[in-house]
């Protein structure tokens, strides 16, 4: 992209100028992520701004973080507990679920919000030019916000039902950071497939809930056949949720396989979706 | 040849750029257009370069190119040094819910600059926006007088404005008009202004460039140039392109209004009545090429037509 000296008949007479040429991208673009990091203030600026008009707007404010996976727990300890009478392998209904649904919020709304965001933010996008690849990012991280809140309710639960920390605790953060990778691949993708495609709107809230249940949020991974649990574990979804149960409410070796083969899908889904996006964005401005 | 460091200083220049969208057709099908063909120009330091077109003439995509929005398809934007380009933004990325102060730092870090020069400038900017005590309440009548006083905050290299002088109330639209005046005409500011008005673009600029369905057709002298848009609006002919023979191809539409608007093309010297749009793009129609004509001037045409013809 930079390339000093590009133009002998004005930098012949003085020191050259440094001349960057903006020319049509071929092929595969690279990602840029060194701009990114450049853009880091904005990025954190966004995603407070993200957050506090969020929780101003609405009259319950900070409080919907809690509500949302609280109330589902109710409603997949009654269904699928009580009624259904599905395996819990011991562990008391509401805190094997809750202790899915904290995750599974937290991807949720990254993935709802961060495909919105191109759209949403079209004024900004024909007006200014700063890396695309911020608005889908600040969108998944200002979930983590809300995660810290769920997470403080969970820990109350835990206190409550008397499960304490063990050691397994210490990976808690790496299946939170699969959470963030897989949302922020699939925002990704949903993002800029939502430019072209105004149909991926509508797509997603169904998108949410079909994941959510072939995902063992409301009930536990032990009903998927142990043979197929790897097979199960390409969604990456499995392995957050499965890693953050184990983390906090087993004991005994780490189910590493399928965290494995979950990291794996997680990764691709990210890298792909970062190349489809950087190519798709020269389209952006032109369409939203 | 410039000395490359004094007033006449290269910043930036086009070579051979175009630059095309596609239209959506249907669910798979879609048609290239071109905003922007073959454009080539330069812009020295100090500039204040205008640049005039009907609707749909390219001027936005161009200005979209310039402050990097988009990318051409062809040809290079060079950029001589480490030069910025930013649209003049009012109100970028305001939202109801932030403080006056919240607002301007984000409205100021979108517009590229970095958290720290906007905190240094909040003064100024609350100054000059007349707002005071009421930078840290909620958003609400202030948001126009803020949105400029933040925008004009801005000092990149090449700055780029579309169509907005002023705003607010009449008193604060006169005081903003006359600042980004200063601004546009001052020695050590580039600027490139795009808008309608002729007669502004006039007073304003030095320099301009006339862009008629995505081509260059005069680059110079403002008012040489100014005087031959003028001419051009107002008579029939369709603007010859440049190097081109003026071919009468895509003849321009006229609405004649009486009640409801009536539509008729002007094609071999005779007035075709139009009924749909489909009719319309079918031979050949495009919005950009409709102009309004009073009674008065229709029933001239119709007259000078059924005369020749």
């Amino acid at each position: 992209m930079n390339a000093a000296n590009g133009t002998p008949d004005h930098a012949a007479t003085t020191a050259p100028v440094p001349v960057t040429q903006i020319k049509p991208a071929r092929g595969w673009v690279s990602l840029e992520l060194g701009r990114v990091w450049r853009y880091r203030e904005l990025l954190f600026f966004l995603t407070w701004r993200d957050v506090k008009v969020r929780y101003k707007q609405t009259v319950l404010g900070a409080a919907w973080a809690i509500i949302q996976p609280l109330f589902m727990m109710v409603v997949f300890t009654i269904v699928f507990g009580r009624l259904a009478k599905l395996p819990s392998e011991g562990i008391p209904y509401p805190l094997m679920t809750y202790t899915a649904l904290v995750p599974w919020t937290f991807f949720a709304s990254g993935i709802t919000k961060s495909s919105e965001s191109l759209v949403g933010g079209a004024n900004l996008l024909k007006k200014v030019y700063f890396p695309r690849l911020v608005m889908p990012i600040s969108n998944v991280f200002s979930g983590l916000v809300d995660f810290a809140l769920a997470f403080v309710v969970l820990i109350g639960m835990l206190v409550y039902y008397g499960y304490y920390p063990t050691v397994n605790m210490v990976f808690l953060p790496l299946f939170l950071l699969l959470a963030l990778v897989t949302s922020l691949g699939v925002g990704l993708w949903l993002s800029a497939m939502n430019v072209q495609f105004r149909d991926i709107k509508y797509a997603v809230p169904f998108l949410v809930q079909f994941w959510m249940y072939s995902s063992p949020v409301a009930f536990s991974k032990s009903i998927v056949p142990e043979n197929w649990r790897v097979v199960y574990a390409l969604n990456p979804m499995v392995g957050v949720l499965t890693g953050f149960r184990w983390a906090l409410l087993e004991s005994g070796s780490p189910p590493g396989l399928e965290i494995l083969v979950s990291c794996c899908v997680a990764i691709a889904l990210l890298v792909s979706g970062a190349f489809y996006f950087r190519r798709m964005e020269k389209s952006f401005a032109d369409v939203v | 040849m410039s000395d490359g460091t004094g007033e006449n200083r290269l910043l930036l220049s086009l070579r051979d750029v175009s630059l095309s969208y596609w239209l959506k057709r249907g669910i798979l099908r879609r048609k290239k257009h071109y905003a922007l063909r073959g454009v080539s120009f330069e812009l020295n330091a100090g500039d204040s370069l205008g640049i005039i077109g009907r609707n749909g003439s390219g001027k936005s995509t161009l200005l979209g190119l310039l402050a990097g929005t988009m990318t051409p398809d062809t040809g290079t934007v060079v950029r001589h040094g480490d030069i910025r380009a930013s649209l003049l933004s009012l109100q970028l990325g305001f939202v109801q819910y932030l403080s006056g102060r919240e607002n301007a730092i984000l409205s100021g870090m979108f517009l590229g600059m970095t958290k720290h020069d906007v905190e240094q400038r909040l003064n100024i900017i609350a100054e000059f926006a007349e707002l005071g005590d009421f930078m840290d309440q909620p958003l609400s009548s202030m948001r126009a007088r803020l949105g400029f006083a933040v925008a004009f905050q801005l000092d990149p290299d090449i700055l780029l404005i579309d169509e907005v002088l002023g705003v607010g109330d009449t008193a604060f639209r006169e005081k903003a008009a006359q600042v980004m005046k200063e601004r546009i005409q001052s020695q050590s500011s580039t600027v490139v202004f795009v808008s309608h008005s002729a007669h502004m673009v006039s007073s304003l600029c030095s320099r301009v460039l006339w862009l008629d369905r995505g081509r260059i057709v005069q680059n110079g002298p403002a008012d040489a140039v100014i005087a031959a848009y003028e001419d051009a609006l107002l008579s029939h002919e369709p603007i010859p392109r440049q190097g081109e023979s003026p071919t009468p191809v895509e003849a321009p539409v006229f609405v004649r209004k009486k009640g409801t608007a009536k539509v008729f093309m002007l094609r071999d010297n005779t007035l075709l009545p139009i009924h749909s749009w489909e009719e319309f793009s079918g031979l050949g129609g495009r919005s950009a090429d409709i102009r309004v004509l009073p009674e008065d001037k229709f029933k001239e045409l119709k007259s000078s037509l059924s005369e020749s013809g």
